[in-house]
């Protein structure tokens, strides 16, 4: 798939942006703080309606009290539309093809996008929280019945938490936890069986990808760790846990176990790369890792994702940095932040590139 | 504003946003439209609901609303006595009983067990739906409380409570809205249709 064109509207430090005519590499330059990042943000939240930060209304442009994201996307010979828009104490509203959609997960996974920043070494050093966002924008991204489950799972949890937060001053009825746990079974375990099934293809992928970047000396893998000992059925499993923490869980006030438990590790010949991989080591696995979440879009969807490439370059020299490019050639649609367009046009000549300067665009110097 | 600065226009606005489906827009037009009608048509509206107000009860068995208690469902002679609907609300009634598939006796719980919202089942009309099992000769319960995730879990609850009873329970069925299109339904949807599919 490919993006034709780009509206951004008080988005972050971004005033009024048009990209009405968008090409298969797209550079994005500028001076620092100009609105470079904030414009793959733009994209990325147009695909995924997530931001780094907890609330939409902290997207809004200072000064602004709204802010709207519009895209033309191609889609399998097909044209399509989207456009969200946030006003204050409201939530986004979608639009499709022009028509108002009601839910997210009727419109997440219309666009797709892989996003390769700066901050992704986090997946491997960060908290498993990280990582299960990770693998939940991914999932949600081409698997729609996923981000439904997730959804309700999420919902069930809220209250059976809140039943279990008060627990300390009123004993809750232990048919009424039943009843949510029951719920928390059927979704919880759907949850992890997409996740289980996706972390096998994306080990395979990563694998795969890491031996080319290591030339073969290193072997890398992910591994879906449950929260609790998932072994036959699932469903089944995860209730008899349950039931037997049901106690602990009183004690503690929250729920113990689950998907929101559960984590995915990184490993670099047999062991866990977060304590012992390099640096350099924990960069190349990241990247293997995106690399891997692209194979896993191409091949649930039999479309290509949008690549968003922000700044991954940093720490390379110019032959590495080329090297690199390399891997992204067969992709059909690129976008590069970067300082410098000249060593991107190295590689893609035909490359439209796009210099933003205090949050608009400043020209457009398109197929020179 | 000065356009707004009549106090009593003020209240009435206020007063009409605080009902359902009425946001300040459509708050605003009812207000304008009731001061630009007749005197006698706003005494009529207005002794209208405080007739209701006034008349209409919970009923004492059902929780139906009603002026005359217990309420006409609950005292109809043609009505299967061993059957019993659980609802939400009061309103549920009456779209399951415009159906004319259901013949049987209703209750209803007044809301879903939600403890986000601060409600659990003692203050649901539960207790009373179980002494009404216990006092009738009810042979079947039926389940229709909404398919969320507060009304799924009153679905279980209740059932756990009432199934050792040794009365039958049932849920509504769920799955693909008449005249729906297999195309547009959601994957949840169709998956509940395949597993409550029935044999032609």
């Amino acid at each position: 798939m490919r993006l034709s064109s780009l509206f951004v509207h008080n988005f972050k430090n971004i005033g009024e942006l048009d990209l009405p005519q968008l090409s298969g590499v797209n550079i994005i330059t500028g001076r620092n703080a100009s609105g470079k990042t904030n414009t793959l943000q733009s994209i990325y939240f147009l695909s995924t309606l997530s931001t780094q930060f907890k609330t939409y209304q902290q997207a809004v442009r200072f000064g602004a009290d709204f802010f709207s994201v519009k895209g033309g996307l191609e889609s399998s010979g097909a044209q399509k539309s989207l456009e969200v828009r946030y006003g204050p104490g409201r939530d986004v509203k979608l639009k499709l093809n022009g028509n108002t959609v009601a839910k997210k997960s009727d419109y997440i996974g219309e666009c797709r996008v892989v996003n390769f920043a700066f901050e992704d070494i986090d997946l491997v050093r960060g908290t498993p929280g990280e990582r299960r966002r990770a693998l939940n924008i991914l999932i949600s991204q081409v698997n729609r019945g996923y981000l439904k489950s997730l959804q309700k799972y999420t919902a069930v949890l809220a209250h059976k938490n809140k039943l279990l937060s008060e627990a300390f001053k009123k004993r809750p009825d232990a048919a009424v936890l039943e009843a949510f746990n029951e719920q928390l079974c059927e979704s919880g375990a759907e949850v992890i069986k997409i996740r289980k099934e996706a972390a096998v293809f994306l080990s395979q992928a990563f694998d795969l990808a890491h031996k080319r970047i290591s030339l073969g000396l290193e072997s890398a893998s992910l591994e879906y760790k449950c929260s609790f000992e998932c072994v036959g059925d699932l469903k089944a499993a995860f209730a008899a846990k349950l039931k037997e923490l049901l106690p602990a869980e009183i004690a503690r006030g929250t729920t113990l176990i689950g998907p929101h438990k559960d984590d995915m590790l990184f490993k670099i010949n047999g062991r866990e790369a977060k304590y012992y991989a390099s640096d350099g080591q924990q960069r190349t696995l990241v990247f293997s890792f995106k690399l891997a979440e692209y194979r896993y879009m191409q091949d649930a969807v039999k479309d290509d994702p949008v690549i968003l490439l922000d700044d991954v370059f940093y720490e390379l020299d110019a032959d590495r940095k080329a090297a690199v490019l390399e891997f992204f050639r067969p992709m059909p649609q690129l976008f590069i932040v970067s300082l410098e367009a000249d060593w991107v046009k190295k590689v893609f000549p035909d490359a439209a590139s796009f210099r933003i300067s205090g949050g608009a665009l400043q020209d457009a110097l398109q197929k020179e | 504003m000065e356009s707004y600065n009549n106090a009593s226009l003020i209240k009435l606005i206020n007063e009409l946003e605080k009902m359902p489906g009425i946001g300040p827009k459509t708050a605003q037009r009812l207000a304008f439209y009731l001061l630009k009608s007749e005197k006698a048509d706003v005494e009529k509206l207005a002794g209208s609901i405080l007739e209701a107000k006034e008349k209409i009860k919970y009923c004492s068995v059902c929780f139906n609303m009603t002026e005359i208690d217990p309420c006409a469902i609950c005292t109809s002679l043609r009505r299967d006595r061993s059957l019993i609907c659980v609802v939400e609300e009061p309103m549920d009634i009456v779209a399951l009983d415009n159906t004319g598939a259901f013949k049987g006796l209703f209750h209803v719980i007044m809301g879903s067990i939600s403890p986000l919202d601060g409600i659990g089942p003692e203050d649901l009309k539960i207790r009373e739906l179980l002494i009404r099992i216990g006092k009738e000769n009810i042979k079947e319960v039926i389940i229709a409380t909404n398919p969320d995730v507060a009304g799924e879990a009153t679905a279980i609850y209740l059932s756990k409570l009432i199934k050792p009873l040794g009365v039958k329970v049932s849920r509504l069925a769920q799955g693909m809205p008449m005249g729906g299109s297999l195309e547009y339904a959601d994957e949840v949807t169709l998956a509940r249709a395949i597993e409550g599919r029935r044999e032609l």
